[in-house]
């Protein structure tokens, strides 16, 4: 379930710590707060994952001007739609991806916003409570 | 060196995976994104495409490995790079030159179907006269190209078929 939330009631509610600095306006004042939702994310691995596959292209590429797009950069790219997950995998960049992590998130894991041309796709500004452990590959 | 004007993002994750762009011809390019070059920025594999062709793969008609593989005409494949939101196309490549890590695998077709409101690709709306005893033709073709019939039947009126 996604619940809409302002994100300063949700700081006040949960008090995230975020795995980075937002810059100002990032997460957007409307968020969706997850509860038990499912959601996707590519892996570079087929049978497992690795912290690296939850670094942001803002990490990634850290000296990079992001200008307007920062807010984005220093999110992750949830896809809530398994279908859609598999069918990305056929595109060239996610072609050095061979799998696909399955997550369920909860609220003290961060904020989510459909972001991107597809409503199946999402931003997620995550939090240091986000706990990789125990999350499942999908079988490809 | 050609530069280029996003016109429209098709998919998106992380950065954007396909995009239109044009020259200042007019001249589209489809673009999918193949890798993130630390000197030359953001690698595109682009393509020359007609309105026609670009639609039906908006529409979900065609794959969009064949798009790259078999191109409408000949010198149609760049190398399009974004670094610092400019965008360009550059090498110009023979098909026989693709790498499979150019392109992507055989299959996908695009899925317009869970497109976010403000992200639906740009459309043009026609108002076209058509002979009734063309209806059949005229809906065949419309499916086949997976244009939008709703938005047809509010301009098919009077001496001219509605579907």
């Amino acid at each position: 379930m996604l619940t809409p939330y302002k994100i300063n009631e949700y700081c006040k509610e949960f008090k995230p710590e975020w795995v980075c600095a937002m810059p100002v306006g990032c997460p957007p004042e409307d968020v969706l707060v997850p509860s038990k939702h499912p959601f996707f994310r590519l892996a570079s691995q087929r049978y497992s994952y690795t912290a690296d596959d939850f670094k942001s292209y803002a990490e990634v590429d850290s000296q990079r001007n992001w200008g307007e797009k920062l807010p984005l950069a220093v999110g992750l790219s949830l896809i809530d739609n398994e279908t859609k997950a598999r069918k990305n995998l056929k595109l060239p960049m996610f072609r050095q991806f061979k799998g696909i992590i399955a997550l369920t998130l909860n609220p003290s894991d961060g904020v989510v916003k459909q972001t991107g041309v597809h409503l199946s796709h999402y931003t997620w500004w995550r939090t240091k409570s986000f706990q990789m452990s125990n999350l499942t590959m999908l079988e490809l | 060196m050609r530069p280029l004007t996003l016109i429209n993002t098709l998919e998106y994750y992380d950065v954007p995976q396909i995009l239109v762009a044009a020259d200042a011809t007019g001249t589209n390019y489809l673009c999918t994104l193949y890798k993130n070059d630390a000197e030359r920025g953001y690698l595109y594999l682009g393509v020359q495409i007609s309105e026609p062709r670009l639609m039906a793969f908006v529409g979900g008609q065609l794959d969009l490995r064949d798009v790259y593989i078999h191109p409408e005409v000949e010198n149609a494949l760049y190398v399009v790079t974004a670094k610092q939101e400019m965008l360009t196309a550059t090498t110009i490549l023979q098909p026989q030159n693709l790498t499979e890590e150019m392109l992507p695998e055989a299959g996908y077709f695009y899925d317009s179907s869970d497109l976010a409101d403000e992200a639906e690709p740009l459309t043009d709306t026609y108002q076209l006269e058509v002979p009734a005893h063309d209806r059949i033709t005229f809906s065949t073709l419309i499916s086949r190209m997976g244009w939008r019939a709703s938005s047809l039947r509010n301009v098919l009126k009077g001496k001219t078929a509605i579907l």
